[in-house]
């Protein structure tokens, strides 16, 4: 044993990016290391996205590994994302997955991606009990612990805030975020969107709808991309602000891809003021998906004993966040 | 002139509005204020807000007539953002069932009847948790119009009650699905056993998209 420390490897293949990453039970981040899959026209294609993870897995899983070990036998747990995500990359990260804990003879832990990020968010901020925003290409909720769950208090009703933005950059003919970000702190002008919030869930579909009509019809693309990002980040800010009023939780923080937005960041800050609340930003590489965040959840699960074997270490394309028995919390301090 | 309004007391600080208790011509009322929020563009502001207060008057209206129980609004002022409204006097669902109560089955039950009353109405509340619900004497009266709108589809009453679902699993896991189960023979008595069916049907629906799904080769 290396002075009572146990050390997790974690593999995050969820979507685009292969995460490797390395990480100690005193909750030092020893390897993050990751390889992302750009598609070469505007979406994703699970299959080739699978492909290009299991090509570059042999030098992501070297580089991990000589950044965090002197030999593979210190790592005492082995972890793998097993959703929520597309199919085919999800099977090629447990498959890696499982033939290392064969070889090394370790266990598995089985981590919610989405809990994953919730988990490393909380280790970067010193969080105990905090209102979660979850804003990523493919994800949008709002979350917080309550009676042994992570409980989603609202969620997107149609497409993610992330694919939202990504979308109408990719129309706009100025790509995926940040771009559509970086055209609107050009845009002088807001055009009124449609602001669909019920209750702490969003829906985004209307307004990227009532953008590519506005491209259509020749609206400067600064302006469109103002007035769209200007509105999904104020009904991203108003949920989350619904969420703590609920709660009178006083710790927030944002997590997912998205969360590297500086408006979105901003508006946030401004929001948890009026509540006596306090935000703590993450450092960039621990919000992407990456590697760091599963093996730092699959620690947390080994302890608490909640490992699978590998003939149940099945992936789940569908795995909700609140499907998840949080086991090694107590129960919620709220 | 309608003034002057004297300020009583503040009922309720919202993540949305701050509502107060006025008295009005010796009469109690409720001043629900749209706050400005700072971290919003101000032309972004004053759109939510101004939409929000109109829409939320205006679905008032069409649900008391339709039998609704819900506060009467008495007077509009979009200056500043203001719906004077009738005050219901009583406790929230949410501090009722927080203080524990047991017997909620006529509760339940009428919140489904109001419920269906709304929805056969064309109208959809848009924000039903267990905070904008009275509960005065036993007789259930659904507040905070504030998200409401009009339609007929089953989707937004079918948001409706995954709103209210989901919201009492969070609060309150341990007796969400006896009050919901309740929720729906109020809503049957009203609308029928089919109606229920399609609502039911709708939010799974609902509840399988929003995540994340494997959409073959467009996830962006």
């Amino acid at each position: 044993m290396k002075e009572g420390k146990l050390v997790c490897l974690g593999i995050e293949s969820t979507a685009h990016t292969l995460g490797i990453g390395v990480v100690d039970s005193s909750g030092r981040v020893l390897a993050n290391e990751l390889a992302t899959y750009r598609p070469t026209d505007s979406g994703i294609h699970p299959r080739e996205a699978a492909q290009h993870h299991a090509h570059a897995a042999p030098e992501v899983l070297r580089r991990a590994l000589v950044k965090s070990v002197s030999s593979a036998d210190e790592i005492d747990v082995v972890a793998f994302a097993s959703g929520p995500g597309l199919g085919p990359c999800l099977r090629t990260g447990a498959t890696l997955a499982r033939a290392i804990a064969l070889k090394l003879g370790r266990p598995l832990a089985s981590v919610n991606h989405g809990v994953a990020h919730i988990e490393i968010g909380k280790l970067a901020t010193g969080f105990r009990d905090p209102v979660v925003l979850y804003v990523a290409g493919g994800n949008t909720l709002v979350t917080t612990f309550s009676e042994g769950r992570y409980r989603i208090l609202g969620e997107t009703l149609d497409i993610a805030a992330g694919n939202c933005l990504d979308a109408f950059g990719i129309e706009a003919g100025i790509g995926p975020m940040p771009a559509p970000e970086i055209w609107a702190a050009k845009g002088q002008k807001y055009i009124p969107m449609p602001m669909r919030v019920k209750g702490m869930d969003v829906s985004f579909s209307g307004a990227l709808t009532r953008a590519s009509t506005l491209l259509r019809e020749g609206a400067r693309v600064e302006d469109v991309a103002l007035s769209l990002t200007e509105a999904v980040y104020s009904m991203l800010t108003e949920v989350l602000e619904r969420a703590v009023a609920m709660t009178g939780k006083k710790e927030v923080m944002v997590v997912g891809g998205l969360a590297r937005s500086r408006r979105l960041t901003e508006m946030v800050r401004d929001m948890v003021k009026l509540h006596g609340a306090e935000h703590r930003g993450i450092p960039d590489e621990l919000l992407g998906d990456n590697g760091a965040m599963i093996a730092w959840t699959g620690l947390l699960m080994f302890r608490a004993g909640q490992v699978v074997s590998v003939e149940e270490s099945h992936v789940r394309p569908r795995y909700r966040i609140d499907e998840v028995e949080v086991t090694w919390l107590g129960p919620s301090r709220s | 002139m309608v003034g002057p309004f004297e300020e009583l007391r503040v009922i309720y600080v919202g993540a949305e509005a701050v509502v107060k208790l006025v008295e009005w011509r010796g009469l109690k009322l409720v001043a629900k204020v749209r706050v400005p929020k700072p971290y919003r563009r101000p032309e972004v502001d004053q759109q939510v807000r101004s939409e929000r207060t109109i829409r939320e008057a205006r679905a008032m209206i069409r649900a008391k007539r339709a039998g609704v129980p819900c506060p009467a609004v008495i007077h509009l002022e979009l200056s500043t953002s203001t719906i004077y409204m009738q005050y219901v006097e009583g406790e929230s669902l949410r501090a009722v069932l927080a203080s524990g109560a047991e017997d909620f089955s006529e509760i339940a039950n009428g919140l489904g009847t109001a419920m269906a009353l709304l929805h056969s109405t064309g109208l959809y509340h848009g924000d039903l948790v267990p905070a904008n619900v009275i509960v005065q004497e036993g007789m259930t009266y659904l507040i905070d119009f504030g998200l409401a709108g009009r339609s007929d589809d089953v989707e937004e009453h079918a948001i409706d009650y995954h709103l209210l679902e989901r919201s009492l699993t969070a609060g309150f896991p341990l007796i969400a699905s006896k009050f919901m189960e309740k929720v729906r023979e109020g809503y049957g008595s009203v609308l029928g056993d089919a109606a229920v069916s399609g609502l039911l049907r709708r939010v799974e629906e609902i509840r399988a998209r929003g995540r994340y799904v494997e959409r073959g080769e467009h996830q962006v």
